[in-house]
């Protein structure tokens, strides 16, 4: 990874700083290089296609979410590089920090968007903070709020919802 | 003593030892079966569904098992996506009790399935680097018999004893690790507690006093204020009359009695679990050595130590070869 991280900085003195995206939307959006590299696959891609100066497609994202994608990358520019195992997310797996909760206070709509793009884009600090946030959605909940936060139906016959229900519990008689 | 049953030349494991932990609770009581068959969902799961199969489990593998176990009931395909985790289908393959018993002890919130996963994957117990046969279950740790059983951090507190060692107060328990006792019987004593208990985690309530009072030594001092300001009150109280016969309450303070092994609260969290080993088509749960079998009570021959079979080379080595039941040293120096 460093080693990788290294190249691109010997590449970069000569590449342009700044690197343009066109969306699915057909909005072209200016990034600049350091920033966008926060994504696996944007940096995979540029260093299969030296820079060309044109607009790089992004089938896979709108413009909205890509802005919010770019917010979130800039935000985290200076973060050390993900070391790849998630020894440190072993505690508290849904501890969300600050700016990033008040990131996702975004409609479920978003939410999901976000999410997938930072799937595609290979962004895995993104996905791990989308998937936290999901997470705490469903996180505290009975079934019943489950169903109401996300307007999911029920479709089971009342003897396997008790059954299933029964699956985990201790008869108590008393 | 129990019976045994060999496990080669070397190795054996007790068929019905009764050490009375969450395994040995009331097995007629709680239904072992487990719905097996999947009606087709006829509704979907919503916006959840726009996610790839995988991102939804990675979601609900940082769910604690509370939060899991109530969104696998929420319809159809919430539990055929639940079900699906590879992870989530090893632990029930190999050990389902485990779910069942950290829900009945009501510590299943605080650790996820991801986090248990993980300790079923990890041989070693966490205090000492043997093999932990077990699960201490209010924090999901893994652990070994003789940890357990001695160790300040596996004795579960109750509520009050926050108040005295940590001077915690209620305000101060809100997310703090802990668990609900299930009646039954426990320790190799097979002491009856009937009443359910909430009883904490050790090692959080310390961490918890020590954030709330800035350091270990200003907790201490506090707790100690704390101790003499009850100690006068108390004695004010007294005298405190059992069996008819008067005599001065010992300040509470102090540690109360632990009893070790046959400490009851020592077992009310513990349940055994296997060790998922890298071919995970297979789950060891540890043999004890035939050679450390007459009853030596330290180590390395302790006679509740346990081991994989990786685990057990290693002992051999230590220990010396086995011959005809005992370890025969065959380093001069062990002589």
């Amino acid at each position: 990874m460093s080693e990788q991280t290294e190249q691109n900085a010997q590449v970069e003195q000569s590449a342009p700083q700044i690197l343009t995206f066109c969306t699915n939307d057909n909005a072209i959006l200016e990034v600049e290089r350091d920033v966008a590299e926060r994504s696996v696959l944007i940096r995979h891609l540029l260093e299969d296609l030296p820079a060309s100066g044109q607009a790089i497609p992004l089938q896979m994202v709108n413009e909205a979410v890509m802005k919010k994608v770019i917010e979130w990358c800039r935000h985290h520019q200076k973060d050390p590089p993900s070391t790849g195992d998630d020894d440190d997310s072993r505690r508290k797996t849904t501890d969300i920090e600050e700016w990033d909760q008040k990131f996702m206070q975004v409609d479920q709509e978003m939410l999901f968007e976000i999410i997938l793009a930072a799937n595609f884009l290979d962004i895995k600090g993104l996905l791990d903070v989308g998937c936290k946030t999901v997470a705490n959605m469903i996180k505290g909940k009975s079934p019943e709020e489950i169903r109401k936060t996300f307007n999911i139906q029920n479709d089971f016959t009342p003897e396997e919802e008790d059954q299933i229900r029964r699956e985990n519990e201790w008869a108590e008689d008393r | 003593m129990s019976a045994i049953q060999k496990i080669g030349d070397s190795t054996y494991i007790f068929l019905d030892i009764k050490d009375n932990t969450l395994d040995d609770i009331d097995k007629a009581s709680c239904s072992n079966k487990r719905l097996n068959n999947y009606h087709p969902p006829r509704y979907g799961l919503r916006i959840l569904d726009r996610l790839p199969l995988e991102i939804i489990q990675m979601v609900l593998m940082r769910l604690d098992i509370r939060s899991l176990t109530d969104f696998r009931q929420v319809n159809r395909k919430a539990r055929l996506v639940t079900d699906s985790i590879p992870q989530y289908r090893q632990i029930l393959t190999h050990a389902p009790a485990l779910f069942r018993r950290c829900l009945n002890i009501e510590s299943a919130r605080f650790f996820s399935c991801q986090e248990l996963y993980n300790q079923l994957c990890t041989a070693e117990c966490d205090s000492c680097g043997d093999f932990g046969g077990y699960l201490y279950l209010i924090t999901c740790r893994r652990v070994c018999f003789l940890c357990f059983t001695e160790k300040v951090d596996y004795l579960p507190l109750l509520r009050k004893d926050l108040t005295i060692h940590f001077g915690l107060h209620s305000k101060n328990l809100t997310g703090l690790p802990c668990m609900r006792s299930f009646p039954g019987r426990y320790s190799p004593r097979g002491i009856k507690c009937q009443r359910r208990q909430i009883l904490f985690d050790y090692s959080s309530a310390r961490q918890a006093g020590v954030a709330v009072h800035g350091s270990i030594e200003s907790m201490e001092k506090y707790a100690l204020q704390m101790a003499s300001k009850r100690s006068n009150k108390n004695n004010s109280d007294l005298p405190y009359g059992r069996t008819g016969e008067i005599y001065v309450r010992r300040s509470r303070s102090e540690c109360p009695v632990d009893g070790k092994c046959s400490n009851p609260r020592r077992f009310m969290s513990i349940i055994s679990a296997p060790y998922l080993g890298e071919q995970l088509a297979t789950a060891e749960w540890g043999v004890h050595c035939v050679a450390c079998k007459p009853h030596h009570y330290g180590r390395p021959l302790h006679w509740r130590r346990k081991y994989t079979i990786k685990g057990f080379q290693g002992h051999v080595r230590e220990c010396g070869e086995i011959i005809s039941g005992r370890h025969v040293c065959n380093q001069a120096e062990m002589r």
